[in-house]
């Protein structure tokens, strides 16, 4: 699993959601969160982070989101070098197999579909995290 | 092999006359769909007269998949059942959704009985709303008996969010809607923490919650043809929230009763004319 002060992007325009994703995490020991709206407040944020030397470690992203959806955001990350190697993680509820194979094919490190449980979070980011090679 | 294309007002028929169907086969098909100019909510693969295939066959026709969602169809091959088994028995069924015949597919897709449509829709949707309330809460969920709304709307409810379903084969109005109690006691479960009032904190949950049940619906109907697309559920609060169709069509209503309390799922369809 990831270090407990892995910084955290949740990125979501419903706050119920990112209630409950940073509760999740929290439950798997991590403390360190920022939150945005949709992807064009989310690539504002990685910049700050990035400039100020405390960069984003992981985001956690939704795809339906008004001002900029995940997929571009996710298209936008991996195509900038500082942020490229940042774990990208959608969490949506658009399942179709189109849609998973274009996460896929930009770059995506892992796909959870909502419904989800916490266990199913909880496993999701560890492959992340053994990819990674420990986080 | 000879291919022949069909086209129908609901869907693109790509009819494959051969006893074997071979990976050169499978690039004969892709070149004929790269010429097509109209494409329809599905996309038929019709090897009915095959007996055998080739497994690489089936992998190069998913390279098809991309172009067909880009054109807003999805894929399904009719083929005989040895042929069917190739494809199951190597993980492909869930790209490319298998079916004995065309009469088969046809109604499971939107063009069959209106009822039967109506009904598999609305159990489809209701399956949604019980998968979501369960993953998401690890609470059980049962359905209560479903009733025909005309006048008068959902009694006791405070909050709820309702969206646009639209659709090749149908498209209606879906509201989800609780009581206040509920509502708290499963924003509460949700969040881990203990709310006492419906406050903007937790009023876009059940949005959320609309927005999960909507994507799984979308995915199962969508695999047999409905051609659903994704929208943005709204949240609506006060009492008596209702569905006002404006064709008048009657709306179902179906009770749900869990450990959190009850709440109301109220559906209204509108069959579309052209499929």
């Amino acid at each position: 699993m990831f270090a407990a002060n892995v910084r955290v992007l949740v990125v979501d325009d419903m706050q119920t959601m990112r209630s409950m994703l940073k509760g999740q995490l929290r439950t798997l020991g991590l403390k360190e969160f920022m939150e945005a709206e949709n992807g064009e407040e989310a690539l504002k944020i990685l910049t700050a982070q990035a400039t100020k030397n405390e960069p984003i470690q992981l985001i956690l992203s939704d795809w339906n989101m008004p001002v900029m959806p995940g997929i571009e955001l996710l298209k936008k990350v991996k195509s900038n070098a500082n942020f490229k190697d940042v774990p990208f993680v959608m969490i949506t509820a658009e399942g179709e197999v189109h849609q998973v194979k274009e996460a896929i094919t930009a770059g995506v490190s892992n796909y959870i579909v909502k419904p989800f449980s916490a266990d199913t979070l909880a496993e999701k980011l560890a492959n992340v995290a053994k990819k990674l090679g420990g986080g | 092999m000879s291919i022949s294309i069909k086209n129908n007002p609901k869907y693109l028929q790509l009819i494959c006359d051969s006893k074997s169907v071979t990976e050169a086969d499978a690039k004969e098909a892709i070149m004929a769909l790269k010429d097509i100019e109209e494409w329809r909510p599905l996309t038929v693969l019709d090897f009915s007269t095959a007996d055998v295939a080739e497994l690489a066959a089936f992998r190069t026709l998913t390279r098809i998949l991309g172009t067909a969602a880009q054109n807003e169809s999805t894929v399904a091959v009719v083929a005989k059942k040895p042929v069917r088994q190739i494809i199951s028995e190597n993980g492909l069924e869930r790209l490319l959704p298998c079916y004995g015949s065309m009469d088969e597919l046809v109604d499971q897709s939107g063009g069959g009985d209106p009822k039967k449509k109506a009904l598999e829709f609305l159990n489809t949707t209701l399956e949604a709303v019980a998968k979501t309330i369960e993953v998401t809460l690890s609470v059980k969920v049962k359905a209560g008996k479903p009733s025909i709304s005309t006048v008068k709307g959902m009694p006791e409810v405070d909050i709820g969010s309702v969206v646009g379903l639209i659709g090749t084969a149908f498209s209606g109005t879906l509201i989800m809607a609780y009581p206040q109690q509920t509502y708290l006691k499963i924003m509460s479960k949700m969040l881990g923490e203990t709310f006492t009032s419906v406050s903007p904190a937790i009023r876009d949950g059940a949005a959320e919650i609309l927005n999960m049940v909507l994507g799984q619906a979308k995915m199962s109907l969508n695999e047999k043809g409905y051609g659903i697309k994704q929208a943005i559920p709204t949240v609506v609060q006060g009492k008596d929230i209702s569905i006002f169709s404006a064709s008048n069509q009657p709306s179902v209503i179906v009770p749900f009763e869990c450990e959190l309390g009850m709440f109301f799922v109220e559906l209204a369809t509108t069959r579309q004319a052209a499929g």
